[in-house]
């Protein structure tokens, strides 16, 4: 059983292999996504990551969530040496965590309810687990930056989160932290292989704002692959890499 | 392998030194030796620039090298063979240079070089970066070279696609071609 939805500002897809699922199983794990969205959108006016920047909301109001995001941004913060960071211009933007959080929220209810072979992509942001439909490894694309009907590599991915930031999109929207007002431009995507999408999609969007410089940071964290496609078509990929290309 | 990125900026810089003057003037013998050549003599020319070039040379299928080293704080110095060629004097100025500071993403390093007689002498570091893992060996961290490639279409079909996210790229697109047909020709 296989659903695509527009939320969040992105296509969200989810499919279950499991017999037993049903459209309300599906339905669930898009309210969750509902949910999400209608807390953390900074482009939704009711959200209440919205009212915290109009500072409509005082901290000790936080509703546990918020909590826990802004936390684990912090944390991120910190383990990443300010590169991940979602304060720009004074407001907060905790998408670059929250996406892989949700995500990984919503496969662990696909766990909860019993199923063991699924997927959930969100914008390109993919958590899996067991197996597909042919009883292998979920298969996964990386999308070649210059041509969206094109893949530049295919990855077996086994129980395993895949996250990739680029700048192809809305206009290079990644921000070097610690140059505020320079764009990241000098690479164009950086898909990283982590032991679960909230995993690799913080770490993601960190390195993508370290620029070339990304690809090293993935090779020195322990259990982390990642593949960086800079401007020039060229790529530059971590030494454990290759043990998820699956052979053409 | 912060100690390592600094072993290799050191070797660096002897590579960077025996492109500027002719080979056979100057014989090195450091006591790091790299198992093949880590970076391109053409990151740059400018010996006095320090170590802010280096780069993954451009055509690597080099495995990463272990190397040991031990993270002392005792500068290491490169000893030289003498070599059978009169070295001619004046390449390089005696005395003791400060090459600049390097970002080596975890810290900064940056190195003091000394010349005597036309041949370098002695290195050590002025700064090395300051982590937590200073006490682990560096032959624990192999030095991330990286292997590079150009990217090429696959034909392989996929159960998923990873890609940033699509929407507004996908909406720009269509747009455009709206616009394309819209236009009166």
């Amino acid at each position: 059983m296989k659903q695509t939805r527009l939320l969040m500002d992105m296509p969200i897809t989810v499919e279950i292999i499991n017999r037993e699922a049903t459209g309300e199983d599906i339905d669930n794990i898009f309210t969750y996504f509902t949910y999400i969205d209608n807390t953390f959108s900074i482009f939704k006016e009711s959200s209440e990551i919205t009212k915290i920047n109009k500072r409509k909301i005082c901290k000790s109001d936080y509703s546990q969530d918020m909590r826990t995001v802004l936390a684990l941004c912090e944390k991120t913060k910190r383990e990443t040496n300010g590169y991940f960071d979602i304060k720009r211009k004074n407001l907060l933007d905790p998408s670059g965590l929250v996406k892989g959080w949700a995500i990984k929220n919503a496969a662990w209810m696909l766990k909860q309810m019993g199923f063991s072979d699924y997927y959930i992509d969100a914008g390109g942001d993919i958590q899996t687990s067991g197996k597909n439909e042919k009883g292998t490894a979920w298969s996964i694309g990386i999308r070649n930056p210059f041509n969206r009907n094109e893949i530049v590599k295919t990855l077996g991915i086994h129980n395993q989160g895949v996250a990739t930031s680029g700048t192809y999109i809305r206009g290079q929207h990644i921000y070097d932290p610690h140059h505020q007002s320079a764009l990241r431009s000098d690479i164009v995507s950086l898909t990283v292989i982590g032991p679960d999408i909230y995993e690799a999609d913080r770490f993601a969007t960190a390195a993508f704002a370290m620029g070339n410089k990304g690809i090293l940071f993935i090779e020195r964290l322990p259990g982390f692959e990642g593949y960086m496609i800079n401007q020039k078509g060229i790529a530059m990929f971590s030494s454990g890499f290759d043990q998820y290309v699956a052979s053409n | 392998m912060k100690k390592l990125f600094l072993s290799f900026a050191v070797v660096g810089s002897f590579l960077l030194y025996s492109t500027y003057i002719k080979r056979g003037d100057l014989i090195i013998t450091p006591v790091i030796i790299p198992k093949s050549q880590m970076l391109s003599p053409e990151s740059g020319g400018n010996t006095t620039e320090g170590f802010d070039n280096i780069q993954n040379p451009v055509n690597p299928s080099i495995p990463a090298t272990n190397l040991s080293v031990h993270p002392t704080s005792t500068p290491i110095v490169i000893k030289q063979t003498p070599t059978p060629v009169t070295t001619p004097k004046g390449q390089f100025r005696d005395g003791t240079y400060t090459g600049s500071v390097a970002d080596a993403y975890y810290g900064n390093i940056q190195v003091a070089a000394t010349f005597q007689g036309g041949k370098l002498t002695d290195v050590s570091f002025l700064q090395y970066p300051n982590d937590r893992d200073r006490s682990i060996r560096i032959n624990q961290y192999a030095m991330p070279i990286l292997r590079q490639e150009t990217i090429t279409a696959q034909s392989s079909q996929v159960d998923i696609v990873s890609g940033a996210t699509d929407t507004s790229q996908a909406f720009i697109e269509s747009m455009s071609s709206v616009f394309s047909q819209a236009k009166n020709v």
